[in-house]
């Protein structure tokens, strides 16, 4: 049978709706395999994430952790230390099978991947992400639940990046956040 | 002495002996390791519910406006299910089914209940926005699949539904293999090393086994590409390496669970084996010839349909690019180069003419809301064209580029466009500024000044460590857009926001030129003689000529202080004063691209304008050609 004939007879008959269907998403999937991060017009129209990313750990595998932390500034105008949340508990063999933490971690990560990214924007896009948002309120909680959480009046969060087990490099500091008060109503300002 | 190699015969044999899974069988297995992922999944988020209250990583009141582009009707639905108890109550019921699936149970019930744990987990992936990972969408993905085959009738549509997955398991792993290449890591070997030394996703004691076997740790990078690149293969030699392919990458998500703590995805992933299986099941068994395999010719019709579709519409866009606006014109530079230009607005008589310079991979669209504004409320002369390369302008020249070439090619396009008793005002962004700023003693009496738009300087490679950082970056993205597009995959770009901030009319004209490989082979060509030309600058500019202006980006200049000194560097060394602003919540690029911040720059430009007309006026004279 030639290649028309072929065709043909693939959109007969019982099961053609499937087989068109199944050939349109798989074409669609690959579509949105891109290896560039800027061709992602597929992924774009796809609020549900219905098509799958294959492009695990590529091209660029992370290999670097990420830190978040934070300082606090109280009614007394006193500055804390800055403080890390601790975002990758020690691995466990249980941790093969259940592994709840992860997704927390894997949140972070993704709310600092898209802050990150919209760096070069300037702070009054930043601070307007849904990402950014999400931090901040994550932050505000954090805080509050501090046994000195109620003196506090605003912070300051910040992403650090590590080479994790590898010791011979420094860590760096990836990006500061303007001041952020504890109540979200009150305009933010920044602070030097 | 002779060996008995019998057993190693019938070991090699039950090993590449092709597999015989029937459908049935298939799909049972398939569900209950799909369920399993759903199991652990939901158990995890009923877990972790403080997440996605007020102050969770997912609190759906802020998530919900990452759904910006949704329709309201989704986003209606989207709403429905992720309420905090209603969200718990869908977990609940998840896992209780799940649970149910992995007993026995009559065919209408099983895919019913798969077809549930799809499209709840399809819903339910945006309220968990952050956080969500490859396997959910494995899962969601082989739970439709699974529970339509359980409901549909023909013979033929179940078999298309378990190619449609076992096509998409040799994606997951070929598509991961060949992009991977596109990394210099992954290529050198040093990728496994440096994912295993994070917390996140590594293992201390594998970490340092990489440190103490560098060659094997290599081979073993490679050896995980080479499985995932050659992973479709299993499908040759009749089925014999179906087995040592699943085999090998059932111990690598083995692996994985263990070393990197994805034990979600050794689930996920092998739940898509047995599809791969039964469509390896070679077409001399009973099985492998009742099985109707029409999908394939299908979607390597759609891939080619796809591709051509692609390439029709590189061809147009270039097509496009090439023949400019309706209103642009063309000249030849002294160099050679074909120069597409624009003249905006004739201006009043005596007035000035702004001539604009764009930056690296820019277009001369990016300044249509300054070119409007100074049209529509000014009687300016205003000029754009596009650098050899770039739009419609050609670059004649064969030798080496040298950012002198551009400068020379400004100078003609102003002597062959603005009359010689007609001020100039050149304004440049970015790389145009300084092209502008070096054009100037070239235009003699006949400049006006130079307007600096979040400029470079000829120090920042020196004295920036963000630029730096950013230069080592540059060339390779322009590298690879170039190739990107040339392989006609500009139709998968999506519109950046810059290009939808502009004005309506300028936006295809901008994104053609975004999308068409001209532009990204012309920026690398320029940043070659930009970075050639900026290292080892030292010392003060040159005396300018003329007035300056210089408007700065607030995100520039903020996350730089640097920056904010060279600017001010670019206006001292005017040699008739200069004015500075910093335009305030801009970006270097939303200075021209957004409303507001490019009609501020415009005012500017319009006041250091007349400001020199209100002090020479004698000065004014001319008319643009």
């Amino acid at each position: 049978m030639n290649v028309a004939g072929t065709l043909r007879d693939a959109v007969r008959g019982p099961g053609a709706a499937w087989r068109l269907a199944g050939a349109a998403l798989l074409a669609t999937t690959i579509a949105a395999q891109h290896p560039h991060p800027l061709f992602n017009r597929v992924r774009m129209k796809d609020p549900l994430s219905i098509v799958p990313n294959w492009r695990f750990f590529a091209p660029h595998p992370a290999v670097h952790d990420s830190h978040l932390l934070y300082r606090t500034l109280s009614v007394d105008e006193e500055t804390s230390e800055w403080i890390q949340l601790s975002l990758a508990p020690d691995r466990t063999l249980q941790h093969m099978v259940w592994f709840p933490d992860r997704r927390l971690g894997k949140a972070i990560f993704d709310v600092g991947d898209e802050i990150l990214r919209n760096i070069g924007e300037g702070f009054p896009v930043v601070t307007r992400l849904p990402s950014y948002r999400t931090l901040g309120n994550y932050l505000r909680r954090e805080i509050r639940e501090t046994s000195d959480g109620t003196r506090v009046k605003g912070f300051q969060f910040a992403f650090a990046r590590s080479t994790g087990y590898d010791m011979q490099e420094e860590a760096e500091m990836m990006f500061i956040s303007p001041y952020t008060p504890m109540d979200p109503d009150t305009r933010p300002s920044q602070v030097s | 002495m002779r060996r008995n190699l019998r057993p190693l015969r019938r070991l090699a044999q039950s090993v590449l002996k092709p597999p015989s899974l029937n459908r049935e069988r298939a799909i049972g297995v398939s569900e209950r390791l799909g369920a399993l992922t759903t199991l652990n999944s939901s158990l995890e988020y009923l877990t972790q519910r403080k997440q996605t209250g007020t102050g969770g990583m997912n609190d759906w009141k802020i998530v919900r406006d990452a759904q910006g582009g949704s329709n309201p009707l989704l986003k209606k639905v989207l709403d429905g299910v992720s309420g905090r108890r209603t969200t718990t109550a869908i977990h609940l019921s998840r896992a209780a089914v799940a649970a149910a699936l992995l007993m026995p149970g009559g065919q209408k019930w099983r895919g019913a209940a798969n077809l549930y744990l799809s499209a709840t987990g399809i819903l339910t992936y945006p309220r968990h926005l952050y956080g969500t990972d490859g396997s959910d969408q494995v899962s969601l993905m082989v739970q439709g699949a699974t529970g339509a085959c359980r409901l549909v009738r023909s013979e033929e549509g179940k078999d298309a539904l378990m190619w449609y997955l076992a096509v998409q398991s040799c994606f997951s792993y070929a598509v991961s293999g060949w992009v991977k290449l596109f990394g210099k890591s992954w290529r050198d070997g040093s990728a496994l090393p440096g994912v295993m030394r994070t917390r996140t996703y590594g293992h201390p004691g594998m970490w340092s086994w990489t440190q103490k076997h560098p060659q094997a740790a290599k081979a073993l990078t490679h050896g995980v590409l080479a499985l995932e690149c050659g992973f479709p293969l299993l499908y040759a030699f009749g089925g014999r390496l179906t087995r040592p392919v699943i085999g090998s990458v059932v111990l690598f998500h083995g692996a994985n669970a263990y070393l990197m703590g994805l034990g979600r995805f050794f689930t996920a992933f092998t739940s898509m084996h047995p599809l791969v299986a039964y469509t390896a099941v070679p077409k001399t068994h009973p099985v492998g010839a009742r099985r109707d395999d029409r999908v394939l010719p299908l979607v390597s019709a759609a891939l080619a349909a796809a591709a051509a579709k692609a390439v029709v519409s590189a061809v147009q866009r270039r097509v496009g690019v090439i023949e400019g606006s309706p209103n642009s014109r063309t000249l030849t530079a002294g160099s050679g180069n074909s120069l597409q230009y624009e003249i905006h607005a004739e201006g009043g008589p005596g007035r000035p003419a702004v001539v604009f310079e764009a930056g690296l991979a820019a277009t001369p669209e990016h300044f249509a809301w300054i070119t409007g504004h100074l049209e529509a409320d000014t009687d300016l002369g205003v000029i754009s064209y596009a650098r050899a390369g770039y739009n419609g302008s050609i670059r004649n020249v064969t030798g080496t580029y040298r950012l002198q070439e551009s400068v020379t090619d400004l100078v003609d396009l102003v002597r062959a466009t603005v009359g010689p008793d007609r001020k100039v005002i050149l304004a440049g962004h970015s790389m145009g500024g300084e092209i502008a700023r070096r054009a100037a003693p070239l235009l003699g009496e006949q400049l006006e000044g130079v307007v600096y738009l979040d400029s470079s300087h000829p120090g920042e490679l020196e004295r920036s460590p963000q630029q730096l950082e950013m230069s080592s970056k540059l060339r390779g993205m322009f590298t690879q857009m170039t190739w990107f597009l040339r392989t006609g995959t500009g139709s998968l770009l999506s519109r950046p926001v810059w290009v939808e901030e502009l004005p309506a009319y300028a936006r295809e004209r901008a994104f053609a030129q975004y999308a068409d490989s001209r532009l990204w082979t012309a920026a690398g060509r320029e940043w070659d003689a930009l970075e050639a030309d900026f290292r080892g600058f030292k010392g003060d500019l040159p005396p300018t000529p003329g007035r300056g202006l210089v408007v700065s980006a607030q995100g520039t200049v903020d996350r730089d202080p640097e920056q904010l000194l060279m600017h001010d560097e670019l206006g001292k060394a005017h040699l008739e004063g200069a004015t500075s602003l910093v335009v305030e919540g801009a970006s270097h690029d939303g200075i021209l691209s957004k409303a507001d911040h490019a009609v501020r720059a415009a005012q500017a430009i319009a006041a250091f304008a007349t400001a020199r007309t209100t002090t020479a006026p004698e000065a004014q004279q001319g008319t643009v050609k």
